[in-house]
């Protein structure tokens, strides 16, 4: 079980959103990290086989992923997704399986399987636009699942989801992990800290880094820093440094930051974590926009 | 002795392992593509079916009215050919009004399988509806069946090749709305332009001109469809 993506480039005319990208994914849980607009959602629709990639290849145990049989052994969450406003819960599912290509017996056993594995069992009968967000997104998590799949994307899969189902959610995913290819980017730092064997991140339509949690982590390690000082000196603190976390603590303010060099006298040392990462990657980026604008 | 049956009695079989786990893993025949068309009749909206019958239904009303030879049935059927061309058409593009594109999209049958199965039923549909339609206004007005079929046609394909170019354009319900008003357009302009008297005196400029307006409108068709049958250029939203 092999999903490699071949030196793959995707172009908006002028703007690059994949440059010349290459992994190789086997089993198990991957995690996508990115800021908006580094091109994870154009790397996972080509991986879906609905994007064609301007150059570069993407197969799956040879076979390419336009093909239908890849589709056969995908299963695919998109970020945003409508649906026909008269469908019930019900009929999505089995009008996706009918897509899928499950008959119809099969699909009703199987609908019912997972609308109880994502807690909507009971409120199948419901139009979906009496939905909340977060009911429209476990829908979406069934479907996704319907077809048993070999290699499972999921954008975002987490957003909306309240805490509980979130975990919940994170369990099923862990479980499935184990026999198939699972990618899943989300802005959820600690969902992928949990589930992802593998961390990918994405900058600027490349993969700068690839890695178990604790090689990625690596990267930012000694580096990450609290202290609690004076407004004034927090200000100044917040300004020149990624600051991660930041709360009054009595006249004073504690601060979380990421930087290279001890940032004031009283600094120690933290445990870095994959939010430290995040910030310390995408922050200079954000203020670079921020600038740009 | 029974040796078969003193040994079936002496073992105990093992208690099945994973026996459900194993049933659900155990490979089932998915559904052919003539299959999967099938499957997708049942969710062309009522309305698509409602229309269909409304305009064959006001056809052989007209035919009662009118119970002469009268142009007026034919003036009627081919008043109301552009709204079935607008719900074809709208039906046909659901994907991308409702925003359903992407998820279609990653299935076993892709969209534009999905595409060429309800273009296959609308089509036989509204092949039904127009045939029989031209076949009342063969008979029942002074035209005869190919005029009839010009007549109905092309309005018919004209609204078809728009809308469909507007859907592949124009996102989520403006694009019904645009839809919308270029079938009213159309029909209203049919009616002013064509009314009885001016069809019936009218016959050989029409000939041409509508010809010429049919055969424009069959390849605009024609090239939305190739266009959304390729699968190509589809917009699926945000793009980074």
């Amino acid at each position: 079980m092999e999903l490699k993506i071949d030196r793959v480039t995707k172009n908006y005319g002028s703007k690059i959103a994949c440059d010349r990208l290459s992994i190789t994914l086997e089993k198990g849980v991957y995690g996508l990290l990115g800021a908006n607009g580094a091109g994870k959602t154009t790397l996972m629709r080509m991986m879906c086989g609905i994007l064609q990639p301007t150059s570069g290849t993407i197969s799956y145990d040879g076979i390419d992923v336009s093909r239908e049989e890849y589709r056969d052994v995908l299963g695919y969450l998109p970020q945003d997704f409508g649906y026909y406003p008269e469908f019930t819960a019900r009929d999505f599912m089995m009008y996706i399986a009918a897509l899928k290509g499950i008959p119809k017996n099969k699909a009703k056993a199987k609908t019912a399987e997972l609308l109880e594995t994502v807690s909507l069992r009971g409120e199948e009968k419901k139009k979906i636009k009496t939905f909340s967000g977060g009911m429209k997104q476990r829908l979406g998590i069934a479907q996704a699942l319907l077809n048993d799949p070999k290699i499972l994307v999921l954008d975002e899969p987490t957003a909306g989801l309240d805490p509980k189902e979130r975990i919940k959610f994170r369990n099923i995913i862990s479980r499935m992990g184990a026999d198939r290819i699972i990618l899943l980017s989300t802005h959820i730092v600690s969902d992928i800290e949990h589930i992802a064997n593998t961390i990918l991140v994405m900058k600027d339509g490349q993969l700068i880094h690839e890695g178990s949690l604790e090689d990625i982590i690596s990267v930012i390690r000694g580096k990450v820093w609290e202290c609690t000082v004076d407004s004034l000196t927090a200000d100044g603190l917040s300004e020149k440094y990624p600051v991660i976390n930041t709360r009054n603590d009595g006249g004073n303010v504690f601060l979380r930051l990421v930087c290279d060099d001890k940032p004031c006298e009283n600094a120690a040392g933290a445990e870095a974590t994959l939010e430290d990462l995040y910030l310390y990657y995408f922050s200079e980026e954000q203020e670079n926009k921020n600038g740009a604008v | 002795m029974n040796l078969k049956k003193e040994l079936y009695e002496a073992t105990e079989p093992p208690a099945p392992k994973d026996r459900d786990a194993f049933l659900k893993a155990l490979p089932y025949p998915k559904l052919t593509y003539p299959e999967f068309i099938l499957s997708q009749i049942g969710y062309i909206r009522k309305r698509m079916w409602a229309v269909s019958a409304a305009v064959l239904l006001v056809g052989l009303l007209a035919v009662c009215i009118f119970s002469e030879r009268s142009a007026t049935v034919l003036w009627v059927i081919s008043s109301l050919a552009p709204f079935l061309a607008v719900f074809t058409a709208a039906e046909i593009s659901r994907s991308s009004i409702f925003g359903m594109s992407e998820i279609e999209a990653g299935c076993r049958f892709s969209l534009s399988q999905l595409a060429g199965a309800r273009m296959l039923i609308l089509g036989v549909c509204n092949f039904a509806v127009i045939s029989v339609s031209t076949i009342i206004s063969g008979i029942f007005s002074p035209f005869g069946i190919a005029m009839s079929a010009l007549y109905i046609l092309t309005p018919y394909v004209c609204v078809c090749g728009i809308s469909l170019a507007v859907f592949g354009k124009v996102r989520g319900q403006d694009g019904v709305y645009i839809s919308g008003g270029i079938a009213l357009a159309v029909s209203v302009f049919g009616i002013v332009l064509f009314s009885e008297n001016k069809l019936q005196s009218s016959v050989c400029f029409a000939n041409s001109s509508e010809f010429l307006l049919c055969a424009a409108g069959t390849v605009l068709t024609a090239l939305q469809i190739k266009k959304i049958l390729s699968g190509k250029d589809i917009y699926y939203g945000t793009e980074n």
